[in-house]
């Protein structure tokens, strides 16, 4: 028998087919159609019935050979059981003492172990799962599981005996194990728990984590809470940075477990991504050194616009700016308005009869100033206010518009030259040189878009070209004009007078904008902007004009981040070491359409000040993308330049904080009770420090069964040809003595 | 009877104004504004059997150029509710003494635009009674021009009590109502009422006398209206400005602002 089936049947397990479905199928056909190719003509002969029946069965047993068929057999051979060793691969195994972390010391009594023990050795490692191959200091795993790992074992050795399974571990544990200690799984071998710690008490302060609510609302305190960790009782300094400069610091005392909490009260002046750290300064005596720092980026939003509207007389002007500003849910205004001056003194009015309070111009421009997202100074006139201060508080507008913010100058009969502006430093910053004699004209006229305004959002009263030209021209004359000697020359004119000409002989501009550094100006040369706002609505149709133009001027002016020419969005301010991050980025062009094909040089500055270059190309939506995946711990800068337009940045922190970390003290108490209860359990255990003699249990007379499993092929055996040579040569046989060929 | 020019104010009074003014100038300025049209004007709103009252709103504009900052023309042009023209005029009155006939439906829609988009009305009522016929026809009117918005008292709190002057009450060439009349548009009142005959209080002769004097308190009453009117102007002008003013003051107190 064994002969005939190439194996000895008494160890034959099973069969297995083993050939593709495709080349069964293909045989299959291939059969049957020799098989009916050697029946024409034949059909309905009874007497070739046999011959027939004879290929049938040959073309059943090629079939059946074309399917591969296996015999399995097995051989078992009894052999000594192996010994498992299950190491803790787990981020608190790299605690340090004396210059050796708890892992070092750990594969050195795995090395011991493999030397001192007989017989096979299996080493095993462990985090959230088990694996095989000793991981290095960088792949130590966040998450110890003790009861999986255990369980594991279990499993791998199912049906075993071991001669016994040591657990090297400092016990600390992120599951459940201390909650289910009785339904720890039983192991196939004895228990030996090799308990890894340190000779002394550790000492570790860390920042565990920072609260921020994600993100901030402009010039509105938030607090940034941060949760501690340190001596039981004891206190820690801990500092709050911005660019690496102290914000403040605050001493935290610790309870008795050495927990505590600290907040920091933060109030954004700008709006963006903005990285801030939470340190606690490194004792030399600190065995995690990295946990004392806390990296957090805030994104600082902007819940309202914040506007301060000076106003030299109450007028029409003012009053349908007003009306418009208040309006604006996203607007916080704060108006002041000069409702009397000098030459009104001589009315005969008591002061208790008035209802006025002192304009606190000083406050304003001094240490207010940068509270504001805009500044408009309509119809103002800022000498009888700013006396000898003028130079400073005209000069800190000035700074404050080059740092960022805006502004806007409204005409009128105290506006530009009129209000004697020339030569100051208000006139350094407005997109027009002053200094003409020629200084008004009372003349009515329509203003004429320019070539530069048929494109600039801020002059788009329609969507298409050809809508906004007419939409211009359908409005109202203006009343008078605040004539300047001419536009400097980085300084663009979106609306001209129709005839009148500046001091250089160019059209004369009464609506130009400039940016200055970080911020950005409009002059608007007349008092008359009001009259949009009635010039669609006596036709029924609303002030849309007036609005459209004083919101797309707010919105350009305030240059908000997200609607900068380039943007880059990061997949989240804050990240974790290791977590892939994408780099969003966005551009559009001056008309505020997507700018496709633009190509980005992107430069990532990592903590540690080393570079990346990349190269990003956008789409035809403006869009293009960047993933990465940071490899330190602390704030990432990011910038993307593109020619002498796009230089923008941003910012995202990654920490390394892992809840592995937070605590570090080993767990002597755990492991012990986890030996106690395999010994309840009827399992022999022991538990033992690092410093002792390590002496696991180790069963000598553990065994276990080796199968040896073989596949021998059942096509090619001698029991196949004996069938299938007599039963071709019958068929034949018969097929001639009937006439065949 | 004294006249307006003979109100007696110190001289040290008049300097602790420089203490009371929002900022004064150090310089006289001179002050047109860039052109007539957006000079601060009263227009007179015409209908049938209306009242025009010129020479009152003339002298009221003097007495707002003279006491504040603000740069008026003293032409006061007359126009129809159904009128284009009233769009060139943000501040209009109509005076009457008597019930006027319902306008037209385009009069309205007028109306209504012109005081959305940020024109102000004052109802001047003449009559000198309590419940006059021009009242009654003012509420007609407003509930046409606001049907969901009533003509409402206006609290003692309300900015056009305090828009330059501190006053607690309207008044008139007669006293009989202690409360304007409002309608209220979201935070602002573009449309006032006064029962108390403003204009009457204001109107002179063409030799520029006084034509009433104000009852029962005379020349102080007088000098009350034109505190009124002023105040009124500022309101239409700078709205509830005045409220904002408070909250910043209280911010400054707090050192927070």
């Amino acid at each position: 028998m064994e002969w005939l089936f190439g194996v000895d049947i008494a160890q034959l397990q099973g069969l297995e087919w083993t050939a593709p479905q495709w080349k069964v199928l293909a045989g299959v056909v291939c059969l049957a159609i020799a098989v009916l190719m050697l029946w024409k003509g034949r059909i309905g002969t009874i007497k070739r019935t046999p011959e027939m029946l004879l290929w049938g069965g040959v073309a059943l047993l090629l079939g059946l050979m074309n399917a591969e068929p296996m015999l399995v057999s097995e051989v078992k051979t009894p052999t000594d059981g192996k010994t498992v060793v299950l190491v803790d691969s787990s981020a608190s195994m790299s605690v340090e003492s004396a210059g050796k972390s708890r892992f070092d010391r750990a594969n050195q009594v795995v090395s011991k172990l493999q030397n001192k023990i007989g017989g096979q050795v299996d080493v095993w490692y462990f985090d959230g799962s088990l694996k095989q191959g000793q991981p290095s200091d960088t792949e130590l795993g966040h998450q110890t599981d003790l009861l999986q790992g255990l369980k594991a074992i279990r499993d791998q050795y199912l049906g075993q005996e071991l001669q016994g399974v040591i657990l090297i571990t400092d016990g600390i544990d992120r599951g459940v194990l201390k909650d289910v200690l009785s339904e720890v799984p039983p192991l196939p071998g004895p228990v030996s728990i090799v308990q890894m710690h340190e000779q002394t008490d550790i000492f570790d302060e860390s920042v565990v984590s920072v609260e921020a609510g994600g993100f901030a609302f402009q010039r509105l305190t938030f607090s940034m809470k941060a949760h501690v960790r340190g001596e039981p009782n004891g206190s820690v300094q801990v500092e709050l940075r911005k660019n690496n400069s102290s914000v403040s610091q605050q001493k935290v005392s610790l309870d008795e477990k050495g927990l505590g909490e600290v907040s920091f009260d933060v109030r954004p002046l700008e709006v963006g991504r903005f990285a801030w750290d939470v340190v606690i300064p490194v004792d030399a005596r600190d065995v995690v050194p990295s946990n004392n720092y806390f990296p957090i980026v805030i994104k600082v939003v902007r819940d309202e616009v914040r506007v301060l509207q000076v106003c030299g007389s109450p007028s029409y002007d003012q009053k349908f700016l007003r009306l418009f500003l208040k309006e604006d849910p996203s607007v916080d205004l704060i108006s002041f308005f000069i409702l009397r001056t000098h030459d009104d003194l001589d009315s005969n009015w008591d002061s208790n009869e008035l209802s006025l309070i002192a304009f606190p111009y000083e406050k304003l421009f001094t240490e207010e100033l940068k509270t504001f997202d805009l500044v408009i100074f309509q119809n103002f006139n800022y000498q009888p206010f700013f006396g000898y201060q003028s130079e400073e508080l005209l000069g800190n507008i000035a700074d404050y518009v080059r740092e960022g913010g805006s502004f806007v100058m409204v005409g009128g009969d105290r506006s530009f030259d009129m209000g004697d502006y020339g030569n100051t430093p208000i006139e350094e910053v407005l997109p027009v040189n002053l200094g003409t004699e020629d200084n008004v004209s009372f003349d009515p006229f329509v203003p004429v878009l320019t070539n530069a305004g048929e494109v600039h959002p801020l002059t788009k009263l329609a969507p298409t070209v050809q809508g906004n030209d007419a939409a211009w021209n359908q409005l109202p004359q203006m009343d008078g004009v605040n004539r300047i000697a001419s536009l400097k020359s980085n300084a663009a004119s979106l609306l001209d007078h129709p005839t009148a000409k500046d001091d250089a002989g160019k059209a004369l501009s009464v609506l130009s904008v400039q940016e200055v550094d970080k911020g950005r100006v409009m002059a608007l040369n007349f008092d008359s902007s009001w009259r949009w706002s009635y010039s669609e609505a006596l036709e029924g149709e609303g002030n849309q004009a007036y609005l459209r133009f004083w919101k797309n001027a707010l919105r350009w002016l305030i240059a908000d981040p997200d609607d900068a020419q380039a943007v880059i969005q990061p997949s989240r301010e804050n990240t974790l070491l290791g977590e892939e991050m994408t780099l969003s980025f966005r551009t559009r062009n001056t008309a505020y359409l997507p700018s496709s094909n633009q190509s980005l040089e992107v430069v990532i500055v990592k903590p540690d000040g080393e570079k990346e270059s990349h190269s990003v190309i956008t789409d035809e939506n403006g869009l293009g993308q960047l993933t990465m995946t940071p490899t330190q711990q602390g704030v990432y800068q990011v910038r993307a330049v593109s020619g002498a337009n796009i230089d923008v940045q941003t910012v995202f922190a990654v920490s390394s904080r892992i809840a592995e970390l937070e605590d570090i003290q080993p767990n002597h108490s755990l492991m012990q009770q986890l030996v106690a209860q395999y010994k309840a359990d009827g399992t022999e255990a022991v538990w033992m420090s690092e410093y002792d003699e390590i002496q696991p249990i180790v069963y000598n007379k553990a065994e276990r069964t080796i199968v040896q499993r073989t596949i021998t092929p059942l096509a090619f055996a001698p029991i196949w040809f004996l069938v299938l040579i007599p039963a071709v040569m019958g068929a034949v046989l018969i097929r001639r003595r009937h006439g065949g060929r | 009877m004294l006249k307006s020019n003979e109100w007696r104010v110190s001289r040290r009074r008049a300097l602790s104004l420089l203490s009371a003014c929002v900022g004064l100038a150090s310089a006289p300025s001179l002050s047109w504004a860039l052109g007539q049209r957006s000079q601060f004007g009263i227009a007179e709103v015409q209908l049938p059997g209306s009242l025009n009252r010129t020479l009152a709103w003339q002298r009221g504009l003097f007495e707002v150029q003279g006491s504040t900052s603000i740069e008026i023309t003293e032409t006061v042009p007359r126009v129809g509710l159904d009128s284009v023209d009233l769009f060139n005029h943000p501040f209009t009155v109509l005076i009457g003494d008597e019930g006027f006939e319902p306008v037209s439906t385009l009069s309205v829609e007028n109306l209504r635009r012109y005081l959305t988009y940020g024109g102000f009305l004052l109802l001047d009522d003449a009559s000198g009674r309590n419940a006059s016929g021009f009242l009654d026809s003012c509420k007609r009117l407003c509930k046409r021009v606001f049907p969901n918005l009533p003509l409402a008292a206006l609290h003692g709190d309300h900015s056009v009590y305090r828009s330059f002057f501190l006053l607690e009450k309207p008044t008139g060439r007669f006293q009989l109502s202690t409360q304007l009349l409002g309608v209220q548009v979201n935070t602002i009142t573009p449309l006032m009422y006064n029962a108390n005959d403003l204009s009457g209080a204001l109107l002179v002769d063409d030799a520029g006398q006084y034509r009433h004097l104000p009852v029962p308190d005379g020349e102080y009453q007088r000098r009350e209206s034109v505190k009124m009117l002023i105040n009124l102007v500022l309101y239409a002008l700078t709205s509830n400005y005045k409220h904002d003013q408070v909250h910043v003051a209280e911010l400054l107190r707090r050192g927070e602002f």
